[in-house]
């Protein structure tokens, strides 16, 4: 493959994977955004690692899926963080850090909207574990098949059919309450 | 009881919309520029430049070969025309030549002929013989 062709392969997927990792990022689209085009570079860089066994949208979607873990392991490791300075310059008397700045307000306003638009999707999915949220997302939303989540999430086959189970019913009633 | 095609439905009509697909991918092809070349994608491109030249010297020599079928074919038929217009204007040498074969007889006109005929299937081979290179390379 070709750097152009890549970038036609790329074309194809992005769509879908941004909408994936917008979901998984309850709505954040430009932290969605970011994940992915650092799930794409990171792609770029290490294509030669790409076997071909599997499609090249469901590789894709599995550099996405980790790069969302990592990034959610770091921003949870710096809330850690944040929340300890605070503590810290708290104790100190300085006052300093406990306001968020405006930009903070705006992203989550404009979170906070975009998530209204799709409050349906949202409110049926939150009740679900992280791992379920992942496997329904791709099997219903973004049709992916068994086997593809399979080597997505890094999950044996059985795990995913149970979580797949479990979200189902789960969403079944979720379903039949609306009506 | 809600059946999967309903979730499926109920999922892709709330599913949010991915907005500023162009933006995206402009941003992303120009991050990529900013990166070296991974080893794998210059040996694509390396191994798609040497596929092209060798495409090339291919279609050149298909069309050098072309170009002297359709020459040698031409050639053929040149020839051959003028070598039958010439033994069909001197009649002397073809009707001295069949008189010289011992007790056969054949009458001008069915020397002629035979003459013609065999003008035409030596016309005939030899066009073949000269295309057959052009059309092997096809």
């Amino acid at each position: 493959m070709t750097r152009e062709q890549f970038i036609e392969q790329v074309a194809l997927s992005q769509e879908s994977l941004r909408r994936f990792l917008c979901v998984l990022c309850g709505g954040d689209s430009s932290r969605a955004d970011d994940i992915a085009q650092e799930a794409l570079l990171k792609a770029y860089l290490s294509f030669g690692r790409f076997e071909g066994k599997a499609r090249f949208s469901t590789w894709l979607f599995r550099i996405a899926y980790n790069c969302f873990y990592d990034h959610k392991y770091k921003s949870g490791r710096n809330v850690t963080e944040a929340l300890a300075d605070e503590t810290v310059s708290g104790r100190r008397g300085d006052g300093g850090g406990a306001e968020p700045c405006g930009s903070a307000y705006a992203d989550e306003s404009e979170r906070a909207d975009k998530r209204f638009e799709h409050q349906q999707l949202y409110m049926a999915i939150d009740a679900l574990s992280e791992h379920e949220r992942t496997v329904v997302l791709l099997f219903y939303m973004e049709d992916k098949s068994i086997n593809d989540i399979v080597v997505i999430t890094g999950m044996p086959s059985g795990t995913v059919r149970s979580y797949l189970s479990r979200a189902r019913g789960h969403l079944r009633e979720y379903l039949s309450s609306l009506r | 009881m809600k059946t999967d095609k309903d979730i499926r439905a109920f999922m892709h009509g709330n599913r949010p919309a991915a907005s500023g697909n162009e933006a995206f991918m402009a941003d992303f092809v120009r991050q990529m520029e900013l990166l070296p070349v991974p080893a794998s994608f210059e040996k694509a491109e390396q191994r798609k430049a040497e596929a092209d030249t060798i495409a090339g010297i291919f279609e050149a020599a298909k069309a050098w070969n072309r170009k002297m079928a359709v020459l040698a074919a031409v050639s053929v038929v040149a020839v051959s025309s003028a070598a039958a217009v010439l033994f069909s204007f001197v009649p002397d040498s073809w009707l001295g030549f069949f008189d010289m074969l011992p007790e056969a007889y054949i009458s001008p006109v069915t020397a002629r002929y035979l003459l013609m005929g065999f003008f035409v299937m030596a016309l005939v081979v030899l066009a073949g013989v000269s295309c057959r290179q052009h059309f092997r390379l096809l």
